[in-house]
C-alpha cells in the first residue's frame, strides 16, 4: 500500500490521500461517500458482515435497513461537511476539530494523533479515520463501516489502522521532505 | 519534520479536491429522485436475493436483465441507484419481479354528499340529546330579531313537547347510545 497524492478538500484545513490501488476513486474521502452511497457495495458488505450484523447491539436491523440506515448517516454527515465547507462551522457551531475526536477514547496525542470522525445517526457504524496535524487541519488516511466494538477484530478495519499509521509516516517522514527539495533543483 | 514544514507541505503540494464537494452539492441538488432511485436499487437487490433464496426467476442481474429487455450494463446502472427512472421503467421492474414500488395514495378527501350525511346524521344525534338546548338556542335568536323590529311577532314559538307530540324516531335510541 502506497500513497501517491494528497488532496486538498477544504483548503488549509481537510486533506485527503489518495493510495495507488484506489485510483478508481480521487481520494480516500471521496471513496467513502461514494461506498455509503453505492447499493451494490452495501449490499455486498453486509452480506460479507452479517454475523457483524446480526449482534443484538444492532438490534434484529435487516441488510435492507442496514444499507438504508448507512446512506441517511451518510447524507448527513456530508451536507454536515458541506456546511463547514461552505462556512467553517455547522448551523450548530461545530468545526471540523469539534467533529474529529481521537481513535481511542481519552487518548490525546501532542502531535500527529489520530482521529476519527463517527456519522450522525446515534448510534452509527460510519468511520472517517485522519491524522491530525495542528489544531484545525486533518489529513483523511481513510474509512470504513465498523460493526464491531473494537478495529483488531476485523481485517477491514486493520486495514484502516494500517493506512492511519501510513498516512502519518508519509507526512513526518524527512525522506519525503529532502525528495521535494531535490526535484526543486 | 516540523508541524509548519509538513503544513506547508501540505499546502504546497497537494492537489485540489475536483469530484468530491461535486459530487456531493449534486447528490444533495437531486435527494428526492436520487432518494426513490436508491430504494428501489435496494428493493431489486432484495426480491433478486429471495427468489434465489426460493429457487424463482429472475435471480440474479443477468436474468433479471433479459426479463426486462436491457443490457446486463443498464441494469448494474439501475442497481448503483443513481439512474433517473422513468415510469414505465418502474413499472417494468414490477412487473417483472411482482413487486410493487409506486402508489398512488388513495384519496381522504371525502365527497361533499358523504360530507352532508355525516353532518345529517350527527346533526340527528344532537337533535335528539340537546334538542332542548338547540330549540332554546333558536328560541334566543328569534327572539333577538323580534326585540328589533318593532312590535313585530315574526315567529310561532311551539314548546318543546309540542314539536315532538306524539312522534318518535325509530333511531333515536341509537344516537343517544352513541353518546
Amino acid at each position: 500500500m502506497k500513497i501517491i497524492d494528497t488532496f486538498a478538500i477544504i483548503e488549509d484545513s481537510l486533506y485527503a490521500v489518495q493510495y495507488e490501488h484506489e485510483t478508481e476513486f480521487e481520494h480516500e474521502w471521496a471513496r467513502c461517500f461514494n461506498q455509503w452511497n453505492n447499493p451494490i457495495y452495501l449490499r455486498d458488505f453486509f452480506e460479507t458482515h452479517i454475523n457483524d450484523l446480526e449482534n443484538e447491539f444492532w438490534k434484529g436491523i435487516t441488510i435492507e435497513e442496514a444499507i438504508k440506515k448507512t446512506r441517511g448517516d451518510a447524507k448527513l454527515l456530508e451536507n454536515k461537511l458541506l456546511e463547514i465547507a461552505k462556512t467553517g462551522k455547522t448551523n450548530n457551531l461545530e468545526t471540523l476539530s469539534t467533529i474529529f475526536e481521537p481513535l481511542s477514547e481519552g487518548k490525546i496525542e501532542k502531535q500527529f494523533e489520530k482521529d476519527k470522525v463517527k456519522g450522525t445517526i446515534y448510534p452509527s457504524w460510519l468511520r472517517i479515520y485522519a491524522i491530525r496535524v495542528s489544531a484545525n487541519v486533518f489529513v483523511v488516511s481513510g474509512g470504513d463501516i465498523k460493526l464491531t466494538k473494537t478495529m483488531n477484530d476485523r481485517e477491514h478495519l486493520i486495514t484502516e489502522l494500517k493506512k492511519l499509521e501510513l498516512t502519518k509516516e508519509y507526512l513526518t517522514d524527512d525522506e519525503n521532505d529532502n525528495l521535494d527539495i531535490v526535484e526543486l533543483y | 519534520m516540523s508541524t509548519e514544514k509538513i503544513l506547508n507541505k501540505l499546502k504546497s503540494s497537494s492537489k485540489r479536491d475536483t469530484t468530491w464537494l461535486k459530487q456531493a452539492k449534486w447528490r444533495q441538488e437531486n435527494k428526492e429522485w436520487l432518494d426513490f432511485s436508491f430504494d428501489v436499487a435496494v428493493k431489486i437487490m432484495s426480491k433478486l436475493k429471495s427468489n434465489k433464496t426460493f429457487g424463482l426467476s429472475p435471480k440474479n442481474q443477468k436474468e433479471f436483465a433479459e426479463l426486462m429487455g436491457r443490457t446486463p450494463q443498464y441494469v448494474n446502472k439501475l442497481l448503483k441507484g443513481t439512474e433517473n427512472l422513468q415510469i414505465k421503467t418502474i413499472k417494468e421492474i414490477e412487473r417483472v419481479l411482482d413487486i410493487n414500488l409506486i402508489e398512488v395514495p388513495k384519496s381522504e378527501a371525502k365527497s361533499e354528499l358523504d360530507k352532508f350525511f355525516e353532518s345529517f346524521e350527527t346533526f340527528e344525534y344532537l337533535y335528539f340529546d340537546y334538542k332542548d338546548v338547540i330549540y332554546n338556542s333558536i328560541d334566543d335568536i328569534l327572539s333577538s330579531l323580534e326585540d328589533n323590529i318593532m312590535g313585530e311577532n315574526i315567529g310561532y314559538n311551539p314548546t318543546p313537547e309540542e314539536v315532538y307530540e306524539g312522534v318518535e324516531d325509530e333511531n333515536e335510541d341509537k344516537y343517544k347510545s352513541a353518546a
